[in-house]
């Protein structure tokens, strides 16, 4: 049995990717991106899923899995904050936009800045108090408001109550496109636009000074004060991206569904995506996108899992802190050793 | 918002406060033995409970209970209600223990961070509550009622009810018997070690993993003991119970000052009480938001609680 | 030596009084640190030196007493305040950012100088690229200077002992310190590396910056401090040159006094 905690994919293909030519990155990143785009119009029953169609299923839960898992993973994992809240922003960002569209004639692309400003805010309040808390506490705060978003959203029935808000609009046509209830592939296109921008902006923080900075607060949060890190502003800007994307998520989720309710918002969906990024590798962006299109496609694709979809996650969580902690694609740097001189 | 409530219901606010207390206080003690011994909050702590109230309900309907008879004599309802504290008892300890061999003690071996502790004990409990919630069809299990719930007498606003009385009495007696064990037996001395310094616990020749999981066996002990509790007053049960149960217990925990036992007991009658009271003005469906609000005010304002030791600051 | 240190105090510590729960850590410590200076912290084990330095650093807040850097109070401000304001530090168990490598960890501290922020590197503003090319640029200047420049792209948790040491070491060198505390740096060497940390203490002397040094071992603080303090119980018990401390009675006797007892 090969030794599963150090199989590292990440480092066979960060080989090749050194070594090659600007021309061949350049083809490598138009090719992928353009193989994404074209999934749904992929229509083999190999890859179909059962219940829903697989157009359907890339929009959501893989597209929204992944952007979410993206903004959670700047959270937990290139900051170490353990986040149990997420759901709160995609809510926040959902109920934004349904409010905006039915009480104001502003359209989805004006309202979705105002989403995931909303959201961004939350990340505030919920990160002032909560940052000066370690670990365990924090993740328990984090989780309570969660929950208390929730809550306050099934007892205010300006907003809805327990019934929701219903015959939410949908964005106006896009270069022609249409965005039906029916076709979810330009929801998809449009979230794997956010997605690719998502990342693009991530990455290029990770590799300056803020990356530097969270990293470092992961490592020993102590320390990076020591050394003149600013570890509040850092997290609290972890929570507002992580606030932000969430927020814009819930937005594009809202008005593809068109009907929200309390009760999509659940802890159970904070525990999903954050197990996309246990399972597919703290810190490391794709192997969180890894693990939401893994966690996302499986259960849809096998009936029994579907049903058993989170005990299996729960299993799941165990079961990759005993055997393998930092994911399927860890995080882990690869190393350039020099010669002494 | 009519405060004039807890005025003229006080005492029947109070007398419910402590009763709830009470079953609060047997599953915070869970919470803080183990992180006295452990440091970690066991997040799992409140499926262990909600295990427990499974066993209740299956073990009147073993039984052949079905909810429609008559209310027991007095005897032979001590002998099943006996019966039933000892099941849950004995399959919430031995859930406990399960589950620290399987989701921490290899992490703790293997020098794991926190944040894969608290991973796997959040995995664990879901992987828990969504079994349940499987086996159970997600559906209420109602608990027969065995016992007459006529009030035996008034006390200003306060029914006295023969399960409120049941309720106190077997709490004061298994904090008795908690007392006894921490302070007069061989491993409650070792977890008293173990909570105060377990570097030099070991060097003194404690068997941490022992202390460890015996620490586990009477959280979880106490924790089935208020699930029989519980179901005697609550008399339902779900497979998300523990949840919310749990979020109580444990911000009476945290507010007592997590790791101090005296603090636990405290905390969850203080808690109780506070409940009772806003419940009465702001309505019972704000309970939960007011306990997170009272966590997050505590966490904030005073993190060690009422009685607590110092949050966890590693020493430079 | 001695002809570089004029006088003017750095860091001063005054009256300083520390407290944990019943235990008084420090009781009324008065500390200086001059310009150009190499001083020496020593006394036996559980004195409270390591303390000295959590309350300087602004880990813990002392029940009274002032701690100022160029006359600038530095008691109440946050610990990243005062790593920028020119105290930077090691630590006795070395604790560098594991996962990140070489090149990183001092990178990092040398972020903390420059104001760039998060939307600045987003959209690459100039100053933002200006700051990161800086920030490389020093880095690899400090890991060339300390001598593990071949090191750079290694993680910090691979490399050997010795150069875990020097790491920490570069890495507080970023923050531009006015004084640089080590926390027993010498610990686990064998005596020629001994040797070549005391010249590079005074090379980091010679390039600018005070040194406060917390360390064990006799004969490397007598051959390069200035100025010597003793702490014993929390309380300053003697300070002068390393031949007037190695001569003092009371010195003698709170390290004897200790191996005694502790046998």
């Amino acid at each position: 049995m090969p030794d599963l905690s150090r199989f590292n994919l990440r480092d066979r293909f960060g080989d090749w990717w050194d070594k090659a030519s600007p021309i061949q990155r350049g083809f490598t990143r138009v090719f992928v991106i353009s193989l994404f785009y074209a999934l749904p119009l992929i229509n083999n029953p190999v890859i179909d899923t059962p219940e829903t169609s697989f157009q359907s299923v890339l929009f959501y839960p893989l597209a929204m899995f992944s952007l979410m898992a993206v903004g959670l993973n700047v959270v937990v994992g290139k900051s170490g904050i353990l986040d149990l809240g997420y759901v709160a922003f995609f809510a926040i960002g959902a109920y934004t936009y349904a409010m905006f569209a039915l009480k104001t004639s502003l359209n989805f692309w004006e309202i979705l800045p105002l989403a995931m400003g909303f959201a961004m805010l939350a990340g505030v309040i919920l990160g002032l108090p909560a940052l000066r808390l370690r670990g365990d506490y924090l993740a328990i705060i984090t989780l309570g408001f969660g929950e208390i978003v929730r809550i306050v959203a099934i007892n205010t029935e300006a907003i809805g109550g327990a019934a929701g808000l219903t015959s939410i609009p949908g964005p106006p046509a896009f270069l022609g496109h249409e965005f039906t209830v029916m076709d979810p592939r330009p929801y998809y296109w449009l979230t794997l636009t956010l997605l690719s921008l998502v990342i693009w902006g991530v990455l290029r923080l990770s590799h300056r000074k803020p990356g530097r900075a969270w990293e470092a607060i992961r490592e020993d949060e102590d320390v990076a004060e020591f050394m003149g890190v600013s570890t509040l502003k850092y997290k609290l800007w972890a929570f507002i991206i992580g606030g932000a994307v969430g927020g814009a998520a819930g937005a594009v989720y809202a008005s593809q569904i068109r009907s929200i309710q309390p009760e999509m918002f659940t802890l159970n969906l904070s525990i999903m995506i954050l197990a996309c990024v246990v399972f597919g590798g703290m810190g490391n962006i794709w192997g969180v996108i890894l693990g939401a299109v893994l966690l996302g496609y499986l259960p849809e694709k096998l009936r029994f899992l579907s049903e058993t979809r989170i005990i299996f996650f729960g299993l799941l969580m165990v079961v990759m802190m005993n055997i393998r902690p930092n994911g399927l694609l860890p995080r882990k740097k690869r190393e350039v050793v020099g010669e002494k001189k | 918002m009519d405060f004039s409530i807890v005025v003229s219901d006080f005492a029947s606010l109070t007398l419910d406060g402590i009763v709830v207390g009470a079953i609060y206080a047997l599953v915070a003690l869970g919470y803080t033995l183990v992180y006295g011994v452990l440091r970690l909050i066991n997040f799992a702590h409140s499926e262990i409970f909600m295990m427990g109230t499974m066993t209740a309900v299956f073990v009147t309907s073993i039984l052949g209970f079905t909810g429609y008879e008559d209310p027991l004599p007095l005897w032979r309802f001590f002998l099943v209600f006996a019966l039933i504290v000892i099941a849950a008892s004995v399959v919430s300890g031995g859930a406990a223990v399960i589950l620290e061999i399987v989701a921490y003690r290899r992490l703790r071996n293997m020098g794991a961070s926190r944040l894969s502790s608290l991973i796997s004990a959040i995995g664990a409990s879901f992987f828990l509550t969504e079994t349940f919630r499987l086996l159970t069809d997600s559906r209420n299990l109602d608990f027969p009622r065995m016992i007459s719930k006529e009030p035996l007498f008034q006390f200003s606003s306060a029914y006295v009810t023969q399960d409120k009385l049941l309720v106190l009495a077997g709490a004061a007696i298994l904090f008795y018997g908690l007392n006894r064990v921490i302070n007069h037996t061989r491993l409650g001395l070792g977890i008293r070690a173990v909570s105060q310094d377990e570097r030099t616990s070991v060097l003194m020749g404690v068997n941490v993993n022992r202390v460890i999981s015996f620490t586990f066996l009477i959280g979880g002990v106490l924790a089935g003991a208020g699930s029989a509790f519980y179901m005697v007053f609550y008399e339902v049960t779900k497979s998300n119970v523990g949840f919310l149960i749990g979020i109580s217990a444990f911000t009476a925990a945290v507010l007592g000052g997590i790791g101090n036992i005296r603090g636990a007991l405290i905390g969850s009658f203080a808690l109780g009480l506070f409940q009772q009271y806003t419940a009465a003005v702001l309505g019972y469906n704000w309970r939960d938001v007011v306990t997170f609000v009272v966590l997050v005010l505590v966490l904030l304002v005073k993190p060690t609680g009422l009685f607590g030791e110092a949050l966890q600051k590693a020493r430079v | 030596m001695s002809q570089q240190v004029s006088g003017k105090k750095i860091l001063e510590v005054k009256d300083l009084v520390v407290k944990f729960g019943g235990v008084t850590a420090l009781d009324s410590v008065n500390l200086h640190v001059s310009e150009g200076e190499i001083a020496a912290l020593i006394g036996p084990n559980g004195a409270g030196k390591t303390t000295v330095f959590n309350i300087v650093t602004g880990y813990y807040t002392p029940a009274s007493g002032s701690v100022t850097v160029e006359g600038n109070a530095m008691i109440g401000l946050r610990p990243y305040k005062i790593a920028r304001s020119g105290l930077a530090r090691t630590f006795q168990n070395i604790r560098l950012f594991g996962d990140m490598t070489a090149l990183e960890n001092v990178a990092t501290a040398a972020d903390a100088l420059n104001k760039s922020g998060l939307v600045g590197s987003l959209f690459g503003v100039p100053r933002s690229r200006r700051d990161e090319k800086q920030s490389m640029e020093k880095a690899h200047e400090l890991l060339t200077f300390i001598g593990l420049d071949h090191r750079a792209g290694q993680l910090s948790r691979n490399l050997p002992y010795g150069d875990q040491r020097r790491l920490e070491i570069a890495r507080a060198l970023a923050l531009e310190p006015k004084v640089l505390l080590l926390d027993e740096p010498a610990a686990g060497f064998n005596p020629q590396e001994k040797m070549e940390l005391g010249e590079l203490i005074k090379k980091i002397r010679d390039r600018g910056h005070a040194v406060l040094l917390i360390e064990h071992d006799m004969s490397l603080v007598m051959k390069i401090s200035d100025r010597v303090s003793v702490l014993d119980f929390g309380k300053k018990i003697a300070e002068g040159t390393p031949s007037e401390i190695q001569n003092n009675q009371r010195v003698i006797d709170a390290y004897l006094g200790v191996a005694e007892d502790a046998s």
